[in-house]
């Protein structure tokens, strides 16, 4: 992977992820009003962003902070399907629906399915 | 302290006995043996390779704090095999470290195995040589060479037994490779008494010889090696120069550590090559993002949030399932048995009162699953190098970090851990404040009220508890500190272990481990409290819980919880915690589900708290009296009821005043 690829990515994740958060925090788009939630997005963009602050003629401290951005994208997006797991078992037990679109938050869960791949690519600069 | 002279036959009795791997069952010999090494390198992978056991395997230094025996037959010989704390040295300078020593000194094993790590075997060999001054009878094992394979490493194996005279054998715990050639070693190990081929420095040869000329006429010492007795004054060891009644006004640790690693550094030269690396690899990638200055600590922030928000939204349902169960077992034995006080028992007493806290167990289990993924993957040292910085200025290190987030999940692993922590007072300190850390026993307490008082915010509201007690947990570090000792604590030292893939059978052994605990506890010490807290509330006025013994206790005690906002009953639950955390939940539900109703109506747990009130109780169990459990292990180990009266004072006196004062400014945030 090239560095100028690395940059590209890192402002693009970075980017998406803070608007994700944004959007959690505003409950605006497609998502629920969730505090917590909008902080791990916001974890998560700084960690693509301040990997432009790393030296650019550094490919390997620039790629890492992709490469653990892109794992934790990956993670909260995880973290989400669990959450979602839990409250449709929720429902099915208490005999009603809890799970809504905005619940489902399905952007971020997108987005982290996307984040894997990036994962992918990253990591074989290290192997 | 003597030696020990008797046969192996004599020595011992086998603790457990494990399916032997090949044939005859009545062993024709019996071996003992001891498995040292540095800390994190493998011991107890091997220790369940060789035995098949079942004992959690950590990737962070100091998970065995303890020795653990395990029995293994290999060629019609009994083999009783010691898993030894690791150290790094055989200078004893902790509690953990002395126990490996004491045991290579006064329990004489028939043969010490030495593991070290394929991929940092230059330390590894420090300790070897350490061992074989002591003794011979010794085999290297040079473990994770699967490991070492992949990132480039080759070590000659004729080269190295070349130098050291002993036998070795290259193995990977995870994939089983060098098990059966180590298993045969062990069965033909004859007494060889190999002591090691390098010599010191002149001037310390000289030093040497003359002391260990003076050991040898001494006849009460005759069961120790006179060299190595010669060597550890030499190294300014307190406990051998007491030993042996001999101080020198100069200490050589230096020069003979040099001579050491002279010796090391040859060996390695002939036998270990690896390839330059020309990047990073994937361990250095990770770190420099997990460790960073300003990323690490909000990192370990989500992760936390996140393991917390899991335990208390994936694991409802299932609690949902259990309750339901209950519920109906309950409801069953009610309308079943016809003497109503054996129904209320059972019913009221043992079935809700133990199934109160089995309600919470998969809320436990994921919360365990969660934190051996933590630990399993290698990012647990990682969070405490992150949080060493604030620890250090709370006169305390990152190694204390360390044993206090096994208090996650058991205060008393806490306080054990501690042992591997080489200064007195920091240890003491780390102990005191242990109890502080939220322990998986109140967390059915936290999702029992948290989940009743603050609906959609549970989640939130447990997390924060988990903050406030990592904050209360490093202000009282630092009372504590400020009140007994002076003085800045040691650096913390530690070797971050390397990133692993957490495997199913390992996270599931770490799992069932610390969750059956939990079971253990329903089935004995909440069983028990059940009867006995259905028993006082149930009597002496036939189930009448207002005119109770449990209500006369809460009645006395009300009037000093009063200025907080606690019924006799919030009270009383408190007061039997101290049995253990969980009997708080216990206690309640039995209040609460015979309604214990002032004038009439059915008094339910919502009625009877305000959110401010309810977050101040929560805050309380935080905070106040350690249990039972907890205490017993803090004496022990501090070998002093001071501490244990200081723990009950300190911790009650800030429950109570962090519990008023949230009831009041409570209000105005909830």
């Amino acid at each position: 992977m090239k560095n100028s690829r690395i940059n590209v990515l890192l402002w693009l994740m970075g980017t998406l992820y803070f608007l994700l958060g944004l959007n959690t925090l505003l409950g605006f788009f497609l998502a629920e009003k969730d505090l917590m939630f909008a902080i791990m997005l916001m974890v998560n963009a700084a960690i693509y962003l301040f990997g432009l602050l790393e030296n650019p003629e550094n490919l390997n401290r620039r790629a890492a902070h992709l490469l653990v951005g892109s794992f934790f994208s990956f993670l909260i997006s995880l973290f989400k399907i669990f959450i979602l797991i839990g409250l449709w078992l929720s429902g099915i037990v208490e005999n009603m629906c809890m799970l809504s679109i905005p619940v489902a938050n399905i952007l971020v869960i997108f987005s982290g399915i996307v984040a894997s791949f990036i994962y992918a690519a990253t990591r074989k600069l290290f192997d | 302290m003597k030696a020990d002279n008797r046969s192996p036959q004599q020595k011992f009795k086998p603790i457990k006995k494990i399916p032997e791997d090949n044939g005859s069952i009545i062993p024709t010999k019996r071996l003992s043996v001891a498995l040292l090494g540095n800390p994190n390198v493998g011991k107890t992978s091997i220790f369940n390779a060789l035995t098949g056991a079942r004992q959690y395997v950590g990737n962070w230094p100091g998970v065995t704090v303890e020795k653990r025996i395990g029995i293994m037959y290999h060629n019609n010989i009994e083999f009783k095999i010691t898993d030894l704390p690791g150290t790094y040295t055989l200078s004893a300078t902790s509690p953990d470290e002395k126990i490996a020593r004491d045991f290579l000194l006064y329990e004489s094993p028939d043969i010490v195995i030495v593991i070290s790590d394929a991929i940092n075997l230059e330390r590894s060999l420090y300790l070897l040589l350490q061992v074989l001054e002591l003794r011979g009878d010794v085999i290297l094992v040079i473990n994770a060479i699967d490991e070492a394979k992949k990132s480039g490493i080759y070590i000659d194996k004729a080269e190295v037994e070349k130098h050291l005279g002993i036998p070795i054998v290259l193995t990977s715990a995870v994939t089983g490779e060098g098990i059966p050639e180590l298993k045969n070693i062990m069965s033909k190990m004859k007494e060889g008494k190999v002591h090691v081929h390098y010599v010191f420095d002149h001037e310390l040869e000289e030093e040497i010889s003359r002391i260990s000329s003076i050991l040898v006429a001494r006849r009460e010492l005759k069961n120790y090696d006179a060299r190595w007795l010669a060597i550890k004054i030499l190294e300014g060891d307190a406990e051998i120069q007491k030993l042996t009644g001999i101080e020198i006004n100069r200490e050589f640790s230096q020069e003979l550590a040099v001579t050491r690693y002279r010796f090391i550094k040859q060996i390695l030269r002939d036998a270990y090559s690896r390839k330059t690396k020309t990047k990073w690899d994937l361990n250095t990638a990770i770190d420099h993002v997990i460790t960073h200055k300003f990323l690490g600590l909000l990192i370990f922030l989500i992760i936390m949030y996140s393991v917390f928000q899991l335990t208390f939204s994936f694991g409802a349902p299932f609690s949902s399932l259990i309750e339901e169960v209950v519920e109906g077992l309950a409801g069953f034995f009610s309308s079943l048995i016809p003497v109503q006080w054996l129904s209320s028992l059972i019913s009221d007493g043992i079935i809700s009162g133990v199934g109160a806290v089995l309600v919470f167990v998969p809320n436990i289990f994921i919360l365990f699953l969660a934190l051996g993924i933590l630990e399993e993957s290698g990012y647990l040292p990682r969070a405490a190098f992150v949080i060493d910085r604030i620890m250090y200025a709370m006169k305390l290190s990152g190694r204390s970090f360390m044993s206090m987030i096994l208090g996650f999940g058991c205060n008393v692993s806490s306080i054990m851990a501690a042992r591997a922590i080489n200064e007195p007072q920091e240890r003491i300190t780390t102990i005191l404040v242990s109890p502080f850390i939220s322990c998986s026993a109140r967390l059915p307490v936290y999702v029992l009220i948290a989940g009743t008082f603050f609906g959609a915010k549970a989640g939130l509201v447990v997390f924060s508890l988990y903050i406030l007690s990592i904050v209360f947990t490093v202000l009282s570090a630092l009372f504590f500190n400020k009140l007994l000792y002076k003085g800045k604590p040691a650096p913390m030292i530690m070797e971050l272990p390397r990133y692993r893939r957490p495997t199913v059978k390992s996270l599931l052994i770490y799992t069932w481990n610390r969750g059956k605990h939990f079971l253990e506890k329903a089935g004995t010490i909440i069983f028990a409290a059940s009867i006995i807290i259905w028993f006082l509330s149930y009597f002496p006025s036939a189930g009448n819980v207002h005119d109770s013994y449990a209500a006369i206790l809460g009645r006395v005690l009300e009037p000093l919880f009063r200025p907080i906002g606690f019924s006799w009953q919030i009270v009383t639950s408190l007061v039997f915690g101290i049995a253990a955390k969980e009997v708080i939940v216990s206690t309640l539900t039995m209040f609460y589900s015979t309604g214990a109703n002032l004038d009439g109506g059915t008094l339910t747990l919502v009625n009877s708290l305000t959110p401010p009130t309810a977050f101040a109780f929560l805050i309380f169990v935080l905070l106040y009296v350690p249990c039972i459990a907890t205490l017993v292990v803090m004496k022990n180990e501090t070998g002093s009821l001071k501490y244990l009266i200081i723990s009950v004072v300190y911790s009650f006196t800030l429950a109570y005043v962090m519990a008023l004062l949230f009831s009041f400014i409570g209000g105005y945030i909830l």
